[in-house]
């Protein structure tokens, strides 16, 4: 399936595409005009409105000469591209764009203060304006504290902050990302992705750039992977990770009878094709005890020279308490009422109480024969996700999706907010599962 | 309470809207209550009469027109008393006093003005007693100058960065660079060297010299010399603040913003130029404030400054001098050449020379063009001849001055400035040189050779189609015991240079004239921040830097390239053509037309030697520095919408 989704992919432009490349195409020259390097090669893709979009790839493949060229610090040798329909030089499209570097090129002799400041002037906003955003920006970054610190003095990862808090600045409709993780501390990764998440729920578009593939994997609706500068894969991001074969199943402690009898249930069920593989104890993540132990010392009010721990999105971009806010409020609602075939992405799907999943497999066992076995028959889901937990906890990579490509014009699958940590154990395939079984034994 | 504690409760005092208001306040009537004293002082019936009355007289000797009657010295005193008069009148010590109230307003309502009152008092009580020793009072002076200076600096920025607040892009970049200049070394050295030097620049002045040559050393060394750091520093920073801009990427984060190249490009020249603005506002203010502080000091033979127009005052020839040579704003008139070069007689002359060299050489002059170039060769030897004067009575040359109707008008003294060259200019020498005005009674002058020499002139010498005959001769005419004629002459010829026989007379105020001078500076800082900008649209910092620097000293010594170039031609001594010559004439040819207008303003040089700027020549150097201001930007706008941003390393 990896094989059949590793193909060019020559998406038609959608007239609504936040960003729209055809066939785009980057060659480095050397000074006598010969071809240098072929960052870019031929590579066509959209990015449509209120989606997070991931573009993954290994140093080198092209990620960011394909957001220089978005932004206009670099031309295309060959291809279309457009942002919001206009081409990336075009000043007034700027306007909409938020964008934050691979690296936080920042004025050393600015402080925080000043430096969002001087960015608020570029997009014209007022004095109240910019005082309350930056207040806000400052705090939700945890630079409140430091904010009259020349940025020189900061540290690579409070320089990140700042940077992302200069990308936020004007509320940007697409916020263009360039491994914004990179330099920060778990804290500062964590809460970029969250408010990548936020932001995603809130209606923005969001294009993510990274090689660490965890931090893409949390938060984007749909990705490319690129490789050489060309197109590896493409899809919508459940269906490149979702590991069809294989179910995953989290429980409170279990005594060994019990799982003896979990086991008797499997091999019974499948006809002893399958088995319980592996039992383990949950591991607490080091993100997870990480996060734990730099909490409590915050609680114990230990003191630091550096960023603290950020706040709440900025209430201008969560739009809350205030006529701006207000506004994006009703233009979220809005947003959230096109999509109609998709649950809200402002409210995830609650997971299911363990204690209720194993009555309702159980009741699997009631479902018509002729129910289609598609996309996983229902005997073998024990088996799949007890073998998904295997995989999981030994390699920490979900296997390739065995399902189809679906079509990219399609509307966008909404974002699902992820489990806190990696290990948990994924309940949104038994979720599916229940709800097949719901629409199998409908009328 | 700790002093922490009350300096943080008395900044917020002098932020507060009440202090501010009351403070300007306090300062609108210490200034009207000082003009008032002022006034009644210098006009009420206590007043010193001996002003009014001479002042009175002299008015009566101007209303009469009748300067025949006034001897030179008389009409000089005349003058040096309308100069100082001006200066004391009301109106002149209102504008004074209403500087000094706008300047105090201004930084109160920077929120400066209790940390100013502070640092000047602590300046002041720091300063007092260095004064009083002499192997200190230097230190003193600098002190004070330092203060001063950079309080200035300070305010006037604080200033700009509240006019540059408005939420536009133009005005942020600008505002970005006006924070980088005083927070980036680069910038830092150049403006703390450039307020020391000023500051210190006093102390090396010799206090035995004559007045005048200290006022025009000050003001030649400060001015010039400020200039000269400003226009490094303006190139400097530059060319620094856009190449370290794209060198560390910074800039990608302002180009993907809603800012147009034209907008950034213009924004950090705004920001450079009004950066040098704010320097040479300081400097030239500076420098203005510590000549009228001269001004105010005892010439050489003067016991007390020479103040007013009391006769018992003695009058000095340093005190004629630097009020009227020196602190003046004169135009200059050169003798007209004695035959243009369309000349019938002269270019009749010149083909008669030709056909003759064509006798013996028949491929001279053989095309038009250097026809051309052999007629306008044989035009300025001979106006280079006419110049010369021979030893001999029958020889005397007569130079004609025309266009002094203003001047007749004015009844302002006139100056004739001449000076001798005989080739070796041996200093041992003097000559006698004889002067015959519109053929009056001649006089001789004894001079030595290779110097500027000055004869004070009535302006009743000017005829009534304003025009002054003048004859030279090359010794000494004079009239004998018996009435008879004597000639004693000299041992060789001399000439009379070009530029160097003029006849002026003052057209003008000073302070307007260094008003216009300085605003000729600034036109040619703001030239040098758009050459330094448009040479980093494209370069990294050393490869712009020396383009511009380079750019900079062709354009102040385009005169003297020009002048050099005439001589040069294409061909040797022998008259055969070579190449090098020929590549060096026609490089160099249209650098110094190019920059011709921009080497003619030479403000400080005027300034210093007291001549006009008219408004005329800085309309025309504004019009020409404009062009090509707005042609490099336009070149440099061009060339940054073609740059790909992130392909610039800049290493």
């Amino acid at each position: 399936m990896a094989e059949a989704r590793a193909i060019q992919s020559q998406t038609p432009t959608n007239a609504g595409a936040v960003v729209a490349c055809q066939n785009l195409s980057k060659v480095f020259k050397d000074f006598w005009l010969r071809d240098r390097a072929r960052a870019v090669d031929g590579v066509s893709f959209e990015i449509r409105p209120r989606e997070v979009f991931g573009l993954l790839g290994p140093n080198g493949s092209g990620k960011s000469t394909t957001i220089k060229m978005m932004l206009g610090l670099l031309r295309p040798t060959a291809g279309r591209l457009v942002v919001f329909g206009k081409a990336p030089s075009d000043v007034g499209t700027k306007k909409r764009i938020g964008y934050l570097p691979e690296e936080s090129y920042l004025y050393p002799f600015l402080n925080a203060r000043e430096t969002l400041d001087y960015y608020g002037k570029l997009f014209e906003l007022d004095r109240r304006m910019r005082t309350q955003r930056i207040d806000e920006l400052l705090d939700m970054v945890g630079l409140t504290a430091a904010q009259f610190r020349p940025v020189k003095e900061y540290s690579k990862g409070m320089q990140r902050r700042i940077g992302l808090a200069q990308a936020l600045i004007n509320d940007p409709d697409l916020l263009i990302l360039d491994e914004p993780t990179t330099g920060l501390d778990p804290i500062g990764t964590r809460q970029v992705k969250d408010l990548i998440i936020e932001l995603g729920r809130r209606g923005k578009t969001v294009l993510l750039s990274s090689h660490l593939l965890a931090d893409v994997e949390d938060c984007v609706d749909r990705m490319v992977i690129l490789y050489g500068g060309r197109i590896r894969a493409e899809g919508a991001s459940d269906e490149l990770l979702t590991a069809g074969d294989r179910t995953s199943i989290e429980a409170d402690a279990l005594d060994e009878g019990t799982l003896a009898e979990i086991d008797e249930v499997i091999r019974r069920r499948t006809r002893g094709e399958a088995s319980l593989r592996r039992v383990s104890k949950p591991r607490q993540s080091l993100e997870s005890l990480f996060l734990d132990i730099v909490e409590k010392a915050q609680s114990e009010r230990i003191q630091t020279s550096g960023a603290t721990a950020g706040g709440a999105t900025a209430a201008f971009l969560a739009a809350s308490n205030t006529d701006e806010g207000e506004a994006l409020i009703d233009r979220l609602v809005e947003a959230t009422r096109e999509p109609e075939a998709a649950p809200s992405p402002a409210e995830p799907a609650p997971a299911p109480e363990p204690e209720a999943v194993l009555p309702e497999i159980v009741e699997i066992d009631a479902a018509p024969a002729t129910a289609p076995p598609a996309p996983a028959p229902p005997e073998d889901v024990l088996t799949a996700a007890v073998e998904k937990m295997e995989a999981q906890a030994v390699t920490g990579e979900a296997p390739p999706s065995p399902e189809p490509a679906p079509d990219p014009t399609s509307d966008p699958t909404p974002p699902q907010p992820t489990p806190e940590s990696g290990d948990e154990v994924d309940l949104s395939m038994i979720d599916a599962l229940v709800e097949d079984d719901d629409a199998e034994r409908a009328p | 309470m700790n002093w922490r504690r009350v300096i943080a409760r008395l900044d917020r005092w002098q932020h507060a809207r009440g202090f501010k208001i009351a403070a300007s306040a306090l300062v609108l009537l210490i200034a009207v209550i000082g003009f008032s004293v002022y006034y009644l002082a210098a006009t009420g019936p206590n007043a010193d009469g001996a002003a009014p009355a001479q002042a009175a007289q002299v008015d009566e000797a101007e209303g009469s027109q009748d300067s025949q009657r006034v001897g030179v010295d008389e009409q000089a005193r005349r003058t040096v008393e309308a100069v100082l008069r001006a200066q004391r009148s009301p109106t002149e010590i209102a504008y004074g006093i209403g500087i000094a109230t706008a300047i105090s307003i201004v930084v109160i309502w920077l929120g400066l003005g209790l940390t100013y009152l502070a640092l000047l008092l602590l300046a002041a009580g720091v300063a007092y007693p260095l004064s009083l020793f002499g192997a200190t009072a230097v230190y003193a002076r600098i002190l004070v100058g330092v203060v001063v200076l950079t309080a200035s600096f300070t305010a006037l920025m604080q200033g700009l960065r509240l006019a540059l607040s408005a939420p536009n892009p133009i005005f942020a970049v600008a505002r970005n660079v006006l924070a980088e200049a005083v927070r980036m070394k680069i910038s830092l050295v150049f403006i703390v060297l450039l307020v020391f030097g000023l500051a210190a620049l006093p102390g090396l002045l010799n206090e035995d010299t004559p007045l005048r040559y200290r006022v025009q050393s000050f003001l030649q060394y400060a001015a010039g010399g400020s200039f000269w750091m400003i226009a490094l520093l303006t190139l400097f920073f530059g060319v620094a603040s856009l190449t370290s801009e794209q060198r560390d990427k910074i800039i990608w984060q302002t180009i993907t913003k809603p800012v147009a190249p034209w907008q950034y490009l213009f924004g950090k020249w705004l920001g450079v130029t009004l950066l040098a603005a704010v320097l040479l506002l300081v400097t030239s203010s500076g420098t203005f404030l510590f000549v009228e502080y001269l001004r105010s000091q005892p010439a050489r033979g003067e016991r007390v400054a020479y103040v007013s127009a009391n006769p018992n005052v003695p009058f000095t020839p340093d005190r004629l001098i630097l009020e009227t040579q020196v602190l003046s704003a004169r135009k200059s008139v050169e003798p007209s050449p004695p035959f243009e070069r369309d000349d019938p007689d002269f270019l009749r002359a010149a083909y008669q020379k030709i056909e003759d060299e064509r006798r013996t050489d028949p491929n001279f002059a053989a095309t038009r063009a250097a026809e051309a170039a052999v007629i306008e060769d044989l035009y300025t030897s001979s106006l280079a001849a006419f110049r010369g004067v021979s030893p001999s009575p029958e020889f005397a040359r007569e130079f004609v001055f025309e266009g002094l109707r203003s001047a007749r008008n004015r009844d302002r003294v006139l100056l004739l400035r001449y000076q001798l060259d005989t080739g070796a200019n041996n200093p041992d020498e003097v000559y006698n040189v004889t002067f015959q005005i519109n053929g009056t009674e001649p006089f001789v002058q004894r001079s030595g050779l290779g110097h500027t020499h000055t004869v004070e002139l009535l302006p009743s010498r000017i005829d009534e189609n304003g025009r002054i005959t003048l004859r030279v001769f090359n010794g000494a005419l004079f009239r004998t015991n018996d009435g008879r004629v004597g000639w004693q002459p000299n041992p060789s010829t001399f000439t009379l240079p070009q530029g160097e026989l003029t006849i002026s007379y003052a057209a003008g105020s000073y302070q307007a004239n260094y008003f216009r001078g300085v605003l000729v500076l600034w036109l040619k800082l703001a030239f040098l921040a758009m050459l330094a900008i448009w040479a980093s649209t494209f370069l990294s910092f050393p490869v712009a830097c020396m383009v511009a620097v380079g750019a900079f000293l062709t354009a102040e010594s385009a005169g003297f390239l020009a002048t050099a170039l005439d001589r040069f031609g294409t061909n040797d001594f022998q008259g055969n053509f070579e190449l090098w010559r020929a590549l060096i004439f026609y490089v160099g040819s249209p650098v110094a037309w190019i920059f011709q207008i921009y080497a003619e303003l030479k403000p400080i040089t005027k300034v210093v030697d007291g001549q006009l700027i008219s408004p005329g020549a800085v309309a025309r150097g504004m019009s020409v520095l404009a062009v090509w201001s707005v042609a490099l930007f336009l070149l440099g706008v061009l060339i940054f919408r073609r740059r790909e941003m992130a392909l610039y390393s800049g290493h």
